[in-house]
């Protein structure tokens, strides 16, 4: 009997989150003129200590507010294991030691930068947080990153005869010292002032970016106040525009399902003119169906799709989708039960993930 | 449920050979790699480092890589490595393989040195994704023809054997049917400086265990096994050349770089491995450690060494002393030691070592000991806690 994937607990931090609140408000939408959307949550006091939080940089702060919160709000005390995803890793402490090491010409470096700037640092951290000896894994695959912790997820879930309360999120941060480098290879817009709510109304190259970190508990156990079912996850590295609807219908009839049964999805539209194109197929497939984006919303980043996910979950919980995230005009016939969120970042690193209502 | 992981193809680039016959003749004839730095150019050439003296243009030219191709030199390690593999286990449909690869720096070689230079030189700005290690996965499935499932795993120096952790429960679920998994890095300034801020690189070759050990030696490499389940491997008549029978993963949870003294995360990782496989620590014939020669780490392993198998010890060594430490490799080049040592039915030794430690009851092998080897446990831990140890069999 193939096991199930229930969602249990989430918690989000992103551009979308206010000063003093992290989850993000259907009704209260954040706006930006610029084409870096930070994160302005300051109170991670509430969950972090002061004393601890001075050595922490900002992934580390935000991975490990959201990993304790997400368990408060699936009622788990000790997680089975720890995953993580992320893009760039802690961005800034990396870019900080690499700049003093060029600087300095390598003499005298003092290590704390280089100590926090492994990928796995923010898993590392949660695990010292929560003092958990779970297994412990971080993946880093472009826009892939927190599909492939999820999908550790599932394969734990599915190989393991044990009970699962799985910790599972995508981490990217913004370092101030390479949105430069991020210009100049085109990965964000060149024009002066760019709004974000119309942020496909540009048609240049490249989107706009963002920061945050996103947290899932996940077991087979459903609860009283499970938020929704991870159905299934794939991971395709490269294809070609031509071959996302049907990659998208195999994936469907994998799960049994065909195209009429999804009654949302949720496409990684940035805004970049020259990759955009490979959700038109989709748009176009699922004309008659409800679609959301949410880039305008919290930025690229490679785990932006973790938010995806968020949003896709949320959605599914409140059977209500907000103006704000709308891709067409098109109303929910009925209730949503099944949703489709697809991803990729410049023609690499697609994945798709199927969420149900439970 | 439970199907048996089977290993059909193993490939290696490493400081003691550029293929898996080179790297076994070296541990044969217990000859180090480890020397003085030829082609990285820094300015700390007292670090004796496991450089491979091959230059990036060498390797383009060998491995026919395009122009075109954005190529960091572990993305050139690890094609090496990977091509090796898949030739071994006759894998010719590349696009029904998954690549899961470990690297911790991915390109951070090409970062260091184009860093300040970026705006100036516009036809370089192609290396500005290549901060990312997935960059490097991308590049080397690119090149291999592979295009379904590629994921990298980053745990630091644990990459390599969690990889093989993460392939090996691919197949269980059923996922994909062959797996090409292990890990790859380069030497590069950033990690060369690192660990020389931490104070952990020694100026001497590395003396794994050895009470007056001073750290550790820098290396690069890569390797790669192709896994896949007995079943298919037996279907399709393929020589199996052994088994991942278990693995464990743990954190230590005590220090973002450092081991603790107990060793919990190392002892939970083996125990778990050993757990998995249905195995008693008593079958295990030789332990590959860890063993970085650092102060901090041969202490702590040695410390959970002694926990789980108490006073029945097996064989034990660390080949970091040939290789120097790979960091993101290491996982996987010592699985490839792993199962040599299975297949020449010999302990490889612990190169450099003299005195015993104080505080362990044991010493590693100095000397190649032939006996029978039917299981091996191959340690491989990182910083931010994390603790992997894999369990090979014989077939």
């Amino acid at each position: 009997m193939k096991k199930a994937c229930y969602i249990n607990g989430i918690s989000s931090l992103s551009p979308q989150s206010t000063a003093e609140e992290e989850n993000f408000d259907f009704q209260q939408i954040q706006t930006f003129q610029k084409p870096v959307l930070q994160v302005a949550f300051k109170n991670y006091k509430k969950l972090i200590k002061p004393v601890a939080m001075r050595r922490m940089s900002k992934s580390v702060k935000m991975g490990v507010f959201t990993a304790a919160s997400a368990l408060i709000d699936a009622e788990v005390k000790t997680p089975t294991s720890i995953l993580t995803g992320t893009g760039m890793g802690c961005k800034q402490d990396s870019d900080i030691f690499l700049e003093n090491l060029l600087l300095q010409n390598e003499e005298l470096l003092s290590p704390s930068k280089f100590v926090q700037s492994t990928h796995n640092t923010v898993g590392g951290q949660v695990a010292l947080y929560l003092k958990s000896k779970a297994y412990n894994f971080t993946y880093v695959q472009g826009s892939a990153s927190f599909e492939s912790a999820l999908l550790d997820a599932q394969l734990s879930i599915l190989t393991e005869e044990k009970p699962h309360q799985i910790l599972v999120g995508g981490i990217d941060e913004i370092s101030e010292n390479t949105i430069g480098l991020l210009q100049l290879d085109q990965q964000i817009k060149n024009e002066p002032e760019i709004k974000n709510l119309q942020l496909l109304d540009y048609p240049s190259k490249g989107s706009i970016i963002g920061e945050g970190a996103h947290f899932f508990v996940i077991s087979e156990e459903k609860t009283a106040t499970s938020y929704a079912q991870l159905l299934d996850l794939h991971l395709e590295n490269a294809i070609e525009v031509e071959e996302v609807a049907i990659k998208t219908k195999q994936f469907l009839a994998q799960n049994q399902l065909q195209a009429s049964d999804i009654d949302l999805i949720i496409l990684g539209n940035n805004g970049d003119k020259d990759f955009d194109t490979y959700f038109q197929p989709l748009q176009h497939e699922f004309k008659q169906t409800p679609q959301v984006f949410y880039k305008h919303l919290v930025g690229e980043s490679y785990t932006a799709s973790a938010f995806g996910m968020q949003l896709g979950v949320k959605i599914l919980k409140a059977q209500f989708i907000p103006e704000a995230y709308r891709l067409n005009a098109i109303q929910p016939q009925k209730a949503i039960k099944k949703v489709l969120l697809y991803n990729q970042f410049r023609g690499k690193n697609h994945s798709w993930m199927l969420l149900a209502h439970v | 449920m439970s199907k048996r992981i089977a290993i059909t193809g193993m490939g290696v680039v490493s400081a003691i050979g550029t293929n898996v016959q080179e790297n076994l003749l070296a541990l044969k004839q217990q000859k180090s790699g480890i020397g003085q730095l030829r082609l990285l150019a820094t300015v700390h050439q007292n670090f004796p480092c496991g450089e491979i003296k091959l230059t990036n243009a060498k390797l383009v030219e060998e491995l026919k890589v395009q122009q075109e191709e954005t190529f960091t030199r572990a993305a050139l390690l690890g094609v090496k490595a990977a091509e090796e593999a898949l030739q071994q286990a006759q894998i010719s449909a590349k696009h029904k393989i998954a690549l899961v690869n470990g690297t911790s720096v991915g390109g951070m070689d090409y970062t260091e040195k184009l860093y300040q230079d970026f705006s100036k030189n516009p036809h370089t700005t192609k290396y500005i994704e290549a901060q990312h290690p997935g960059f490097t996965s991308d590049t080397i499935a690119h090149h291999l023809g592979i295009k379904g499932l590629v994921t990298t795993v980053s745990t630091a120096c644990s990459s390599g054997a969690n990889a093989l952790i993460t392939g090996a429960k691919l197949l269980k679920a059923g996922k994909v049917e062959t797996v090409l998994a292990g890990g790859t890095d380069c030497l590069s300034k950033f990690t060369l400086n690192g660990f020389n801020s931490l104070k952990i690189l020694s100026e001497q070759l590395c003396q794994p265990f050895d009470q007056h050990r001073k750290g550790l030696n820098l290396g690069e490499g890569a390797a790669y096994l192709v896994l896949e389940t007995e079943e298919k491997a037996n279907a399709e008549n393929k020589t199996i050349l052994g088994y991942l029978e278990g693995y464990g993963n743990a954190n230590d949870a005590f220090h973002q770089t450092a081991s603790s003294a107990t060793g919990e995360g190392s002892f939970l990782a083996m125990q778990a491995a050993l757990n998995a496989a249905h195995i008693h620590p008593e079958e295990i014939s030789y332990i590959n450690a860890h063993g970085t020669a650092t102060e901090n780490n041969d202490l702590s392993e040695g410390i959970a060494v002694q926990r789980i198998f108490k006073k029945q010890l097996p064989k034990i060594s660390s080949t970091k002393a040939f290789t120097g430490h790979t960091l993101a490799a290491a996982g996987a080049i010592e699985a490839v030691f792993s199962l040599l040592s299975i297949q020449e039915q010999k302990v490889w030794p612990n190169l450099n070592f003299q005195t015993q430690m104080a505080e362990l009851s044991f010493s590693p092998e100095t000397k190649i000991v032939s006996q029978k080897i039917e299981k091996v446990l191959s340690n491989s831990f990182g910083f931010g806690g994390n603790c992997s140890s894999l369990l090979f069999s014989a077939v």
